[in-house]
């Protein structure tokens, strides 16, 4: 199996899943005998530690319709959902921007209006 | 020292080896060789600026020798001299990536009952990543003899020079001892030791430093 796998199965398993949220919560508890010089693989596991926190969050929050927890299990839907979370979030973002720009112009009726970027060059 | 493994082959070796927790454990991974116990374990600031030396002296020289190039210029001379465009296989790399998102937004968004839906598209991302994974290899391969990459090879062998201990029992205690001496021991070994060391020490390090 590949080693990053190895790692993701490791990161979503309910032992690391668990001591993961107790040591944010109590003093003492560590996640690896060595507290700092963290390994390239001990690095990679914290990122999808913290991932597949997220997306259990997600599934208790009921942040999404299409996801599940076989949705979690399946490394391929996964990552799917994470591309798709990632997206949502930047339309989002780019949405909210553009409605700022319009108000900050003072534009009134949102939907019929386009913004247009007009550069300005003096001879 | 040369070693004719391939990064393809270092990580083939390490992925059938670390399957367990111990690999994140700690910053060492131990491991087994010729009934012996091993470590590798990740370098203290010391060693970690030998390796730096040992890469820095290490370029002085192959920037004054013909025959050595920075991946820029190694492009290039494939490009005119044997017509290997590795622009264009950086393109298809790309091409490919964007499939695999395409796909990944259409998957995102089955429902768990649509299960041949998802075992169609999953096949596809599965099959596009592993064609992805072997153009990587290809530039990989054609780039492997660049500066950069020499420079590389030259950092890891140093770190798994200084950062390889064997355990050995003296009087009912355990001691990790260095396996060699020096950098130039570790060069002139030739047994199967030395590239398992470096295939450890290449995940070891990855992602913990900024290239």
């Amino acid at each position: 199996m590949n080693i990053e796998l190895v790692i993701r199965n490791l990161a979503k398993s309910n032992y690391f899943q668990n001591l993961y949220h107790s040591s944010k919560e109590v003093n003492g508890i560590h996640l690896f005998t060595n507290i700092n010089n963290f390994s390239g693989l001990q690095s990679l596991f914290l990122y999808w530690l913290r991932t597949y926190s997220m997306m259990y969050e997600d599934l208790a929050n009921k942040e999404s319709q299409f996801l599940t927890e076989n949705v979690i299990n399946d490394h391929v839907r996964a990552d799917a959902y994470l591309y798709y979370k990632r997206k949502k979030q930047e339309r989002e973002l780019n949405k909210y921007r553009q409605e700022k720009k319009m108000n900050d112009m003072g534009v009134k009726d949102l939907k019929n209006t386009s913004i247009f970027e007009v550069e300005m060059r003096g001879k | 020292m040369e070693t004719d493994i391939t990064l393809q082959e270092i990580l083939k070796d390490i992925e059938r080896e670390l399957t367990d927790p111990s690999i994140i454990a700690d910053n060492k991974i131990p491991f087994k060789y010729n009934e012996a116990y091993y470590r590798v374990r990740m370098p203290n600031q010391l060693e970690e600026s030998i390796a730096q030396t040992e890469k820095s002296t290490l370029f002085g020289k192959l920037i004054q020798t013909d025959g050595y190039y920075m991946k820029k210029r190694l492009a290039q001379i494939l490009k005119e001299k044997q017509g290997i465009d590795l622009e264009a296989l950086e393109d298809t790399k790309n091409k490919i990536n964007v499939k695999i998102q395409d796909y990944r937004l259409i998957l995102a968004q089955k429902r768990d009952e649509e299960v041949q839906t998802i075992e169609d598209l999953r096949n596809k991302i599965l099959d596009l990543t592993n064609q992805r994974i072997q153009v990587s290899i290809e530039i990989g391969k054609y780039l492997s003899n660049s500066i950069e990459d020499k420079l590389e090879q030259t950092y890891v062998q140093a770190l798994g020079a200084l950062c390889t201990e064997k355990l050995e029992i003296v009087d009912g205690q355990e001691k990790w001892n260095k396996v060699w001496s020096s950098i130039q021991d570790f060069q002139k070994d030739t047994t199967p030791l030395v590239p398992k060391v470096i295939s450890f020490m290449t995940y070891l390090i990855m992602n913990t430093r900024s290239y």
